[in-house]
C-alpha cells in the first residue's frame, strides 16, 4: 500500500485530505509543526509527499521551498505542490527545485487522485520496471469487475465493456449499497474526457444492463431510483 | 474629464483683454478730453492741445501693448496647458512662472491645487492597492477551507450531495471573479504568456464547471485538433473559457460546441481562431454592442435574475491583456458565437498589448 506524507498547515483541509486518501486506499501520514516537517517526511519514507507552499513560519526560515529543497537533497521522492491559482513564480520555483507537479486550490478530488496516481506508478515503474498498480478487481455479489480487461465476469462468464460501461459500473460497485445521482455519474465520465450528456448516459446504463443480463446476472443487481439514480445492491 | 477643458472656452484674446481694460481706458480717454476741453478754454493753439493730449494716448498704447504681450505669453501656456494635459502634476513643469503679480498668483495656486490632487491622488492609489492586495490574499485564504469542503463533498452521494458539489463549484467560480477582478483592472500586469494547449486547456475549465455544466443538462462538443497550440497565459484564459461556458449554460443552452481553425496561416498576420458557440437563448441585437461594458446585464440578464454584468467585462479586458481578439456575435432565439483570435507571432502579442 502506498504511503503519502501531507504538509499542510489548514488543518480542516489536512483532515478532509486524509479522508479522501484513506477511503482511496492509500496509507496517510502527516506533520503538526513545520519547523522539521523534512526530516519527518523523509523519516516516514512515504511514496509521495502533498506540499503546501504557504506555511506558517515563526522564524521567517520555514516555507514550501526550503522544505522542498532540504527533501530534494537526499531523496527522490514525488512531490506534489498545493498552490492557489496565479502564483506562477511560487510554482516555477517549486518545480526547479524538484516538485513534480503542482495543483492548485480548491482542487477536484479526481485531479489530485489522478496526478498522485501517475507519479506513484511512474515512480515505480523507474524503479522496477513493473507496470504500476492500474488493475485492480472489485467484487460484489459473484460479480467481478476487472478494471485492467475492461471485462465484467459472473459464474464463469465474461463481457467486454465499453469505457464508458466501466467507469460506470466502477463507480457503482465501489459504493455499494448507496444511491449515486445521474449527475456524479455524468461528472465522474466527464473527467475521464467522456463529455457525455443525459441521453447518452441512459443509453450507456441501457447497454450496461443488458450485458449484466446477457451474463445471467439478477436485474436487481443494478437499480434504477427514479429520480434519484442508480445503485448497486 | 468635464467638459470645460476646451480651447475655446480657454483663451487669452486681444478682445477679451480690451474689454477686461475697458473701465481704465475710458477714464484715461475722458480725462484725456477733459484735459483737451481744458487747454481750448486756455487759449493754447490747436497743434500744442494736439501734443499734449496725444503723448498720454500714445504712452496708453504702448503700456497696454507690453501688459497685453507679457501676460499673453504666460496664459497662452497656461490654457493650453489645463485644456491638454494629462497629469496635474506636470503643469508647473509645462508652464514657466510669469513675472506680473496676478499670473504668480494663478501659477502658484493652480500648483498648489495640482499638489494637492496628487497628494489625494497617491492616497487613492495606495488605498486601492492595498485593498487589492487584501482582496487577493483573502481569495487564497477562502480557498483553504473551500477545498476541505469540497473533498469532504466528494465523499457523500445522492442528490444532496450532488447539489452541496454543484454550490461549492458556485462559489469556487464567484471566488475566482473577485480575484481575477482584483488583477485585471489593476495597473499591475501579473500574467505570463506562454504557449499552452488549447483543447486541454477548454476540456479542464468545463471540468472546472463540470457540476453547473451537468445540472443545467449542457452537452459538449470539442473539434480542436489535438495539437493546437496558443499564446496566452493558462490560468487566464481558462477563467475566460470558464466564464463563456457557464454564461451559456446560465442562459439556457443545451449544446456548447468549441471549434478552432488557423487563419491567413505563414502570413505575419496568421492566428488561431477559437470558436465557442451555444445554442441558448442569445442577446437583442440591441444590447449586442454592449454586452462587454462594465455592469452591462441587459434585457437577458435581467431576466435570468443574478447578472453581475462583471464576467464579460473581465473577459473582454483580460482578453486585451493578453493581446487577444474577442468578438462575441448573437441571434435572439438562437445562441450566441464568441471567437477568439489568437496571434501566431508572439511580438504581434506584445505590440498590441503595449
Amino acid at each position: 500500500m502506498s504511503l503519502i506524507y501531507i504538509i499542510e498547515d489548514d488543518v480542516a483541509l489536512r483532515r478532509e485530505l486524509v479522508n479522501l486518501l484513506e477511503l482511496q486506499g492509500f496509507d496517510v501520514a502527516f506533520c503538526e509543526g513545520f519547523s522539521h516537517a523534512a526530516s519527518d517526511a523523509l523519516a516516514a519514507s512515504p511514496d509521495c509527499i502533498l506540499l503546501d507552499l504557504k506555511l506558517p513560519s515563526d522564524d521567517g526560515r520555514v516555507s514550501g521551498h526550503s522544505i522542498c529543497r532540504e527533501i530534494r537533497r537526499t531523496s527522490e521522492v514525488p512531490i506534489i505542490v498545493l498552490t492557489s491559482v496565479g502564483d506562477d513564480f511560487s510554482e516555477v520555483m517549486a518545480l526547479k527545485l524538484g516538485a513534480h507537479d503542482f495543483i492548485h486550490k480548491p482542487y477536484r478530488p479526481a485531479v489530485l487522485m489522478a496526478r498522485i496516481e501517475a507519479l506513484i506508478s511512474r515512480a515505480e515503474r523507474g524503479a522496477h520496471g513493473g507496470t504500476g498498480s492500474a488493475g485492480e478487481a472489485i467484487e460484489r455479489d459473484g460479480v467481478s469487475l476487472d478494471l485492467r480487461t475492461s471485462s465484467v465476469r459472473f459464474e464463469g462468464k465474461a463481457s467486454l465493456l465499453t469505457r464508458n460501461e466501466l467507469r460506470i459500473l466502477a463507480l457503482l460497485m465501489r459504493n455499494p449499497g448507496t444511491v449515486i445521482s445521474r449527475s456524479e455519474i455524468m461528472c465522474d465520465l466527464w473527467e475521464s474526457d467522456a463529455f457525455v450528456d443525459d441521453n447518452t448516459l441512459t443509453v450507456n446504463v441501457n447497454r450496461l444492463r443488458k450485458k449484466l443480463d446477457g451474463l445471467g446476472i439478477d436485474s436487481d443487481f443494478l437499480q434504477t431510483r427514479r429520480g434519484q439514480g442508480y445503485l448497486v445492491r | 474629464m468635464s467638459g470645460d477643458r476646451s480651447t475655446e472656452r480657454m483663451a487669452f484674446t486681444f478682445g477679451g483683454y480690451l474689454l477686461d481694460v475697458l473701465p481704465a481706458l475710458l477714464i484715461v480717454v475722458f480725462g484725456d478730453a477733459f484735459m483737451v476741453g481744458l487747454l481750448a478754454v486756455m487759449g493754447l493753439s490747436v497743434a500744442a492741445i494736439a501734443v499734449v493730449c496725444a503723448l498720454p494716448l500714445l504712452c496708453l498704447v504702448v503700456v497696454l501693448i507690453w501688459d497685453y504681450a507679457r501676460k499673453h505669453r504666460f496664459w497662452a501656456q497656461a490654457c493650453f496647458a489645463a485644456a491638454e494635459m494629462e497629469d496635474a502634476r506636470t503643469f508647473v513643469e509645462l508652464v514657466e512662472r510669469p513675472s506680473f503679480m496676478d499670473g504668480r498668483l494663478a501659477f502658484d495656486m493652480a500648483a498648489s491645487v495640482a499638489g494637492c490632487g496628487a497628494q489625494q491622488m497617491t492616497r487613492i492609489l495606495a488605498q486601492s492597492s492595498a485593498q487589492r492586495e487584501y482582496t487577493e490574499l483573502w481569495a487564497h485564504e477562502i480557498k483553504g477551507p473551500l477545498a476541505a469542503a469540497r473533498l469532504a463533498a466528494s465523499g457523500m452521494h445522492g442528490e444532496s450531495a450532488s447539489a452541496l458539489s454543484e454550490q461549492l463549484e458556485r462559489i469556487g467560480a464567484y471566488i475566482d471573479q473577485v480575484l481575477y477582478a482584483a488583477r485585471a483592472e489593476s495597473v499591475e500586469n501579473d500574467y505570463l504568456i506562454r504557449d499552452v494547449g488549447l483543447l486541454d486547456l477548454c476540456r479542464e475549465a468545463c471540468k472546472q464547471n463540470m457540476r453547473s455544466l451537468v445540472a443545467h443538462g449542457v452537452a459538449l462538443d470539442f473539434d480542436i485538433p489535438a495539437e493546437t497550440r496558443v499564446f496566452a497565459d493558462s490560468a487566464w484564459l481558462s477563467f475566460v473559457i470558464s466564464q463563456l461556458v457557464l454564461n451559456a449554460a446560465k442562459y439556457d443552452s443545451t449544446h456548447i460546441r468549441f471549434s478552432s481553425r488557423d487563419e491567413q496561416a505563414e502570413t505575419p498576420y496568421g492566428h488561431t481562431v477559437l470558436e465557442v458557440a451555444d445554442d441558448g437563448c442569445g442577446v437583442p441585437a440591441a444590447d449586442t454592442p454592449r454586452v462587454f461594458d462594465r455592469g452591462f446585464t441587459g434585457e437577458v440578464g435581467r431576466s435570468h435574475g443574478s447578472a453581475t454584468g462583471m464576467g464579460l467585462y473581465l473577459v473582454a479586458i483580460m482578453c486585451a491583456k493578453m493581446g487577444l481578439g474577442i468578438v462575441f456575435a448573437s441571434e435572439e432565439g438562437k445562441g450566441s458565437r464568441v471567437t477568439i483570435s489568437f496571434p501566431h507571432d508572439r511580438r504581434l502579442i506584445r505590440l498590441t498589448t503595449m
